[in-house]
């Protein structure tokens, strides 16, 4: 009996460490698979494998180093590989009867859970992705395999509404000795399919321009995934822009070794509720436009982005983990209702107990019609749906 | 550089212009390479840029303490970079990388140490082809790895893939006696291809080479200005390339065998040009005309043995390059 758990960022082991000292892995040696997700893995800085020795697991298999020259993202081995893949990935381990994957729905987990198809499988979501639904359609034997869903507690009084039963572990404090630098914290746009390598940096030159904007010393802590190459050249925009950075080291954890900041910006990063719960001043401003144009509904980046945009913009301001529950689960069963058919009585009484407001703002109207969670609009709404952007004249052309 | 003022162990010549958008993940990765990273000089030759390319070269002095920055004001071409770059080289061993590629960590190491206990001129390696997180391997077609052979070798056999038909000098390293002797200078009169002309020059005038098993040299595709997206007169300079080619080859001794393999890559590297290239319109028939005219002064029953060698799709594409130059019967 052995355990074989799967981990891709700095957060999903912390998250993994998180549950060995809670004994979520009980007392069966751990063997741990490791993977890059930076586009070069051969330029990145941290050595994820290394962290995981480091931290004590028993058996660390570092796909980058076992796949190269080629990405690990390409690894689909054939299914009549299965079986001598299992033998060689961890020869010196009993037979892995449970899995713990960082982000199951990721290629490479999908990989694992077929390589070993007998296997349990365990979900850590490290980030603000836990609390919605599933990134990809889940087929319904691996739904069947989900145990249980660990994820870091970022959101007190809020649960995950994907998978039960669902298991919080307790997130990194923030720091309680004051400093006062403004802290930035990149998300990975890219990776979230929120635009490529310059937008992403673009965005983060906006974001930090803004920071600087509101004084004092700023800090800027990287996304995990923007390569050294994009770093210094974004290192360089914003010295041309007048802002003097102080990067942040990512193996010094979430906070840098920093004190509590004096302000926050950001896009997605789960430490900015961890920091506005804190009554740190948190501001994410591009996060109401990105959300406003996030197509299809169904984007894997809308529940970090309904998050944080919740958060920031409540009205009145405050932290209401009642109201959040709702709107999660509402637009968690609008983006994927397949993976959530037993919400659905569930969610048309949350959904009439959401504001207007909210409503209006995160959740979309054709697709309440379409699951039925709303009347179809009369002929007259409709009309008045079309004269409202353009006037009259646009329904007349002629004219 | 190493203490009391030593030469450098390795020299990498990076050309590079407008390659902000790249360069730090090139230079970080040349900062992984050598056990003693401080026996490194890396000569970044920014070759006109416009953007902040130097810059960010100069960013890296901290983990590259070799670094030298050498900037030409206006755009003299990649291979007069190149050979800027070489002029001021230091080390024992040299190597050559784009500012959009990379090597593997630890990549140079493993060439210097087969160097070093193989004793030849120069060794090289398959290649990595990389688009986002897809990559291919492109293996250097030659069998023996690890061993000494012939530099002559590399063009041999004349009716397959062999050495010189693996054109990327990125991948490999290079003995400074060769540069001493100036068999590492590209020519400047090339427009493109000028690996080509130089692999060439390199299998048939070295004595030694070894081929050797460490695929860690990355190429990134898919950029805009790559040759491989260009449509213009880049495209055909691996006429002038062969040009130069076959000056070098008729006066060798086994002269036709060796004029027929690179007959032989001129008709394949016409064939893939033609395919990809426009239907119809001038660059087509610069093309055309200009390989049936490069062939014409080949051996005629030299282009006609490798005539004879096509399959019938390379036929297909050639069809009009074969009718000009009269070897369509």
């Amino acid at each position: 009996m052995s355990v074989l758990a799967a981990v891709h960022s700095r957060a999903g082991l912390d998250l993994l460490v998180a549950v060995r000292t809670s004994g979520g892995l009980g007392d069966d040696p751990v063997a741990v698979v490791t993977w890059s997700q930076l586009e070069i893995p051969e330029v990145g800085a941290t050595d994820l494998a290394a962290e995981v020795a480091a931290a004590g697991f028993a058996e660390v298999i570092d796909l980058d180093a076992l796949l190269r020259p080629f990405h690990p993202a390409q690894w689909n081995p054939h299914d009549a590989e299965l079986a001598l893949v299992r033998a060689l990935l961890v020869p010196t381990l009993a037979p892995v009867t449970e899995l713990f994957l960082e982000d199951v729905d990721h290629h490479l987990c999908r990989v694992l859970t077929k390589v070993f198809d007998g296997a349990g499988v365990h979900a850590l979501a490290a980030g603000l992705a836990a609390y919605g639904p599933p990134s990809h359609r889940r087929p319904p034997a691996l739904q069947q395999r989900i145990e249980a869903l660990w994820y870091l507690d970022h959101l007190p009084g809020v649960r995950p509404v994907c998978v039960e039963p669902s298991k919080a572990m307790p997130a990194p404090p923030v720091p309680t000795a004051a400093a006062t630098h403004t802290l930035v914290l990149g998300s990975d746009l890219v990776a979230a399919r929120l635009g490529d390598a310059a937008a992403e940096r673009r965005a983060h030159l906006r974001l930090l321009r803004t920071a600087a904007a509101s004084g004092g010393e700023v800090v800027f802590r990287p996304p995990s995934l923007m390569g050294p190459g994009q770093l210094r050249l974004l290192e360089w925009e914003a010295a041309q822009a007048g802002i003097d950075l102080d990067v942040v080291d990512a193996a010094t954890g979430p906070w840098g070794q920093r004190g509590r900041p004096a302000a926050a910006f950001g896009f997605t990063a789960p430490e900015l509720a961890h920091l506005h719960s804190a009554a740190v001043p948190v501001s994410a401003p591009t996060v109401a436009e990105l959300l406003a144009r996030l197509s299809p509904y169904h984007h894997r980046a809308r529940i970090e982005l309904t998050i944080i945009d919740a958060l920031l913009s409540a009205d009145p301001p405050g932290y209401q983990p009642q109201e959040l529950q709702q709107l999660l689960m509402v637009v968690s069963y609008l983006m994927r209702p397949e993976s959530l058919p037993e919400l659905g009585g569930l969610v048309e009484s949350q959904l009439a107990e959401l504001s207007p407001r909210a409503r209006g703002r995160y959740l979309d109207q054709g697709r309440l019609v379409a699951l039925g969670l709303a009347a179809r609009p009369t002929r007259a709404t409709r009309l008045r749906n079309l004269i409202k952007p353009g006037g009259w004249r646009r329904l007349k052309p002629g004219r | 550089m190493r203490a009391g003022g030593q030469n450098p162990l390795v020299s990498v010549i990076v050309p590079g212009r407008d390659a902000a958008e790249f360069v730090g993940d090139t230079m970080a990765s040349l900062a992984r390479q050598l056990v003693e990273p401080s026996q490194l000089e890396v000569i970044f030759v920014d070759d006109g840029s416009t953007d902040a390319t130097a810059e960010l070269v100069e960013a890296h002095r901290e983990m590259l303490p070799g670094l030298r920055v050498l900037v030409n004001g206006e755009s003299k071409g990649v291979s007069a970079a190149r050979n800027l770059g070489l002029s001021q080289a230091r080390g024992r061993y040299l190597g050559f990388l784009d500012a959009d590629d990379w090597f593997a960590v630890g990549y140079l190491q493993l060439l210097v140490d087969q160097l070093d206990h193989l004793g030849c001129d120069f060794v090289r390696t398959d290649l990595v082809l990389a688009d986002g997180t897809e990559r291919k391997l492109v293996h250097a077609p030659q069998g023996r790895r690890g061993r000494v052979l012939a530099a002559r070798e590399g063009v041999f056999p004349v009716t397959g893939k062999a050495m010189v038909d693996h054109p990327s000098m990125f991948a490999g390293l290079f003995h400074r006696r060769l540069a001493d002797s100036g068999l590492l200078h590209f020519d400047e009169s090339l427009p493109s291809a000028e690996d080509r002309e130089l692999i060439w020059r390199l299998h048939l005038r070295a004595e030694t080479f070894a081929v050797i098993d460490a695929p860690g040299a990355f190429y990134r595709r898919g950029l805009a200005g790559s040759l491989t997206q260009a449509m213009d007169r880049r495209r055909l300079g691996f006429l002038d390339a062969f040009e130069q080619v076959r000056r070098q080859l008729v006066s060798e001794p086994a002269a036709d065998a060796l004029l027929g393999k690179a007959a032989q890559t001129v008709l394949a590297l016409t064939g893939q040009h033609l395919a990809r290239g426009p239907a119809r319109g001038p660059e087509r028939v610069r093309l055309v005309s200009g390989a049936a005219e490069l062939l014409l002064r080949y051996p005629d029953q030299v282009v006609r043995a490798a005539v004879r060698r096509l399959d019938r799709e390379r036929r297909g594409q050639l069809a009009a390059v074969l009718r000009l130059g009269g070897w369509a019967r």
